[in-house]
C-alpha cells in the first residue's frame, strides 16, 4: 500500500465526469470544451511556472492528474463560452494562490477550483451568472470569437439567459410567487430545463466513484441531507417564497459540489465523524447563501468557509484507532 | 543614531507599513483609490508629526508610570484637529474617507513612534523621524491605492479635484477602464496587494 494512489483516484474522478461532460456539450454546445481546454492549459501554464520558479519537479505532478481535475471542475462551474483571459485569471488565483502559496499539491487549505471560481464569480457576477441557452445557434467561428476575447460579451445577452436559479432569484425580488416562476419556459419537467439531466448525469457519476471507493461515502449523502432537510423544512413554511427541494437541488452545481467538490481529500476533514458535520455544514450553507444571500448559487462560498474549519473539526473529531477509548481532548 | 539612519529606517528598513505591519487597518480599508490614499495619507503625517512634537517637548514631564494614557490623550487631541480641519477643508473628501480619519488615533505607527521614538529623544530627531515614518507610510499607502485603482477601476488620480480644488479633473487618467479587474478594490484586493508589495520588499532585502 505505499504505491501512490493519488493519480488512480483522480483518474477515477476525470471518467466519472465523462458523461456529465457530454451531455453538458449535447446542451450548451462546443463551449463546454473550450472551457475545459483552456482551463487545462492555463492550469499547466501556471503550473509549470510555479513549479520552475519553486524548483520542484514538473513530470510527477503533471502525471498525478490533481492539476487537471482541478481545471476541469473549474471549466464545469463557469459558464460556456468563457473568454480566454478570465479562464486564465481564475487559474492564476487557483494553482499559484490557493495551492502554491500554501506549499502545493497536498497543502492547500481551500480548493482551488473553488478559489478560481469564486474570484470570478466576486470580479465578473453579470458575466458568471448568465449562461448560454440552449438554443442557441452559434457556429464554431462565432464561438472561437467569444472565447477569443473578440466579441465583446455585452453583444450576446440575445444568446444568454440567466441561470435557473438566478432567475429564481430576481423573480422572487420583483414579488412573483414560486408557483408562478416554476411555470417559466426555462424549467423543465423537475427542475432547470437541460439541467436536470445534466445533474443526473453527474449524480451517476457520482455513484460511479461511490461503487470504486474513490471517494468516501460520507461527505456527499451529509452534503445532500444537509441541503434538503433545510430546503423541506423551509419549503413546507412557506412554498411561495422558498424553491422546491427538487428544483433546487437539480439547477446548480450541488451534485457536482456533493461529489466532486466537496469530496476534494485535501482540504476535506480526516474522521467520519468530522466528514459528516463538514458535508452536512456545507449543503446547510449551500441552502442558507442560495436563499437568503446575495449571489444565486452558494456553492463555492460554502465550501470555501467550510474548508477554512476542516483544521478545527480534525483537532476536535479525531478517527479513534481500534481499540483505544475515546479520550478527553483536554487530557492530551 | 544618526540623521541619516532615522530617515532610511522610517522611509524602509523599518518601515511602519512594510516592515512593522502597523497601522494595517487604515492601509488595508481606505487604500482602494489614489485620492483616498494620498488624503489619509498627508492627515497621518500631520498626525504623527504633531504627535511627536508634542510627546518629545513634554517627555521630561511626562511620568514614566503614566505615559501611555498620556501619549493617547495628546494623539487623540492631535486626531481630532486634523479632523475638523479635515472637515472644514475638503468636506467631500471627509465624508469619503468616513470613519477612517478619527480612526488613525488607533493608528499603531503613531502610538509606535511617540512610545520607542519620541518619549527617548530630542525635538529635531523626533521632527525627522516622524517625516520619516509618516512619509513612508503614505508612499506605501499610494503605492497600495494606484494599484488598486489601476487594476479595479481602470482610472489613476480619479477625484484629485476633492483634494487638491477643481483645477484638476474629477475623472482622472482613463487607462484601461473596459478591462477592470473588481476583486482589486474589494477588501481581498486589499490584502492580496499589501502581501504582493511585502513580497516585493523582503525579496530586495534579501538579495541585499
Amino acid at each position: 500500500m505505499t504505491k501512490d494512489m493519488t493519480p488512480q483516484i483522480m483518474r477515477q474522478v476525470i471518467y466519472a465526469m465523462i458523461p456529465g461532460i457530454i451531455i453538458m456539450t449535447y446542451f450548451f454546445g462546443i463551449g463546454v470544451l473550450t472551457n475545459i481546454l483552456l482551463s487545462m492549459l492555463a492550469a499547466f501554464l501556471w503550473e509549470i511556472s510555479i513549479l520552475k520558479i519553486r524548483k520542484k519537479q514538473i513530470i510527477p505532478v503533471i502525471n498525478n492528474y490533481s492539476t487537471q481535475v482541478t481545471a476541469i471542475i473549474f471549466a464545469l462551474t463557469i459558464p460556456p463560452l468563457t473568454p480566454w483571459w478570465m479562464i486564465v485569471l481564475a487559474m492564476f488565483f487557483a494553482i499559484i494562490i490557493a495551492k502554491h502559496i500554501y506549499g502545493g499539491m497536498g497543502f492547500n487549505i481551500f480548493n482551488p477550483a473553488m478559489v478560481g471560481f469564486a474570484i470570478l464569480m466576486i470580479s465578473y457576477p453579470s458575466h458568471m451568472t448568465h449562461w448560454l441557452s440552449f438554443d442557441n445557434n452559434l457556429n464554431i467561428m462565432e464561438s472561437l470569437k467569444i472565447v477569443a476575447g473578440i466579441v465583446n460579451p455585452q453583444n450576446w445577452d440575445a444568446l444568454s439567459s440567466a441561470t435557473p436559479l438566478s432567475h429564481i432569484k430576481t423573480a422572487i425580488s420583483m414579488g412573483q410567487n414560486m408557483p408562478e416562476i416554476i411555470k417559466s419556459e426555462i424549467f423543465g419537467e423537475v427542475a432547470g430545463l437541460g439541467w436536470e439531466i445534466i445533474g443526473g448525469t453527474f449524480f451517476v457519476g457520482g455513484l460511479y466513484l461511490l461503487y470504486k471507493k474513490t471517494i468516501n461515502w460520507l461527505i456527499p449523502f451529509s452534503l445532500l441531507a444537509g441541503f434538503l432537510l433545510l430546503n423541506v423544512i423551509f419549503y413546507f413554511i412557506d412554498n411561495n417564497i422558498y424553491t422546491n427541494p427538487l428544483v433546487n437541488l437539480l439547477s446548480g452545481s450541488v451534485i457536482i459540489a456533493a461529489f466532486y467538490i466537496a469530496t476534494d481529500p485535501v482540504a476535506s476533514p480526516v474522521s467520519s465523524r468530522g466528514k459528516i458535520l463538514y458535508g452536512f455544514m456545507i449543503g446547510s450553507l449551500i441552502f442558507i447563501i442560495r436563499t437568503f444571500g446575495a449571489y444565486p448559487d452558494g456553492v463555492a462560498f460554502a465550501v470555501l468557509l467550510m474548508n477554512m474549519t476542516t483544521p478545527t473539526i480534525d483537532y476536535y473529531f479525531k478517527n479513534i484507532s481500534f481499540g483505544n477509548k475515546i479520550k478527553n481532548i483536554k487530557n492530551e | 543614531m544618526n540623521n541619516k539612519t532615522i530617515v532610511l529606517n522610517g522611509l524602509w528598513h523599518n518601515n511602519g507599513a512594510l516592515v512593522q505591519l502597523l497601522g494595517l487597518c487604515p492601509l488595508l480599508a481606505v487604500s482602494s483609490t489614489f485620492t483616498n490614499s494620498l488624503a489619509l495619507g498627508i492627515a497621518t503625517i500631520v498626525t504623527i508629526l504633531s504627535s511627536n512634537i508634542l510627546i518629545s517637548s513634554l517627555r521630561h514631564y511626562i511620568k514614566p508610570e503614566i505615559r501611555i494614557p498620556i501619549f493617547i490623550l495628546i494623539i487623540a487631541c492631535t486626531v481630532t484637529t486634523v479632523e475638523i480641519l479635515m472637515h472644514s477643508l475638503f468636506f467631500e473628501l471627509y465624508l469619503l474617507l468616513g470613519i477612517f480619519v478619527p480612526l488613525i488615533v488607533t493608528n499603531c505607527v503613531i502610538i509606535g513612534r511617540a512610545e520607542s521614538f519620541a518619549s527617548k529623544n530630542g525635538l529635531f530627531k523626533s521632527i525627522l523621524d516622524a517625516l520619516a515614518i509618516g512619509i513612508g507610510f503614505m508612499l506605501i499607502l499610494v503605492l497600495l491605492g494606484s494599484i488598486r485603482e489601476i487594476i479595479g477601476s481602470g482610472t489613476l488620480f480619479a477625484q484629485l479635484d476633492l483634494l487638491f480644488g477643481n483645477s484638476f479633473s474629477s475623472t482622472g487618467l482613463q487607462i484601461m477602464p473596459d478591462k477592470t479587474f473588481l476583486l482589486a478594490i474589494l477588501p481581498p484586493g486589499a490584502f492580496f496587494g499589501l502581501a504582493f508589495i511585502v513580497f516585493l520588499k523582503n525579496l530586495t532585502s534579501n538579495e541585499n
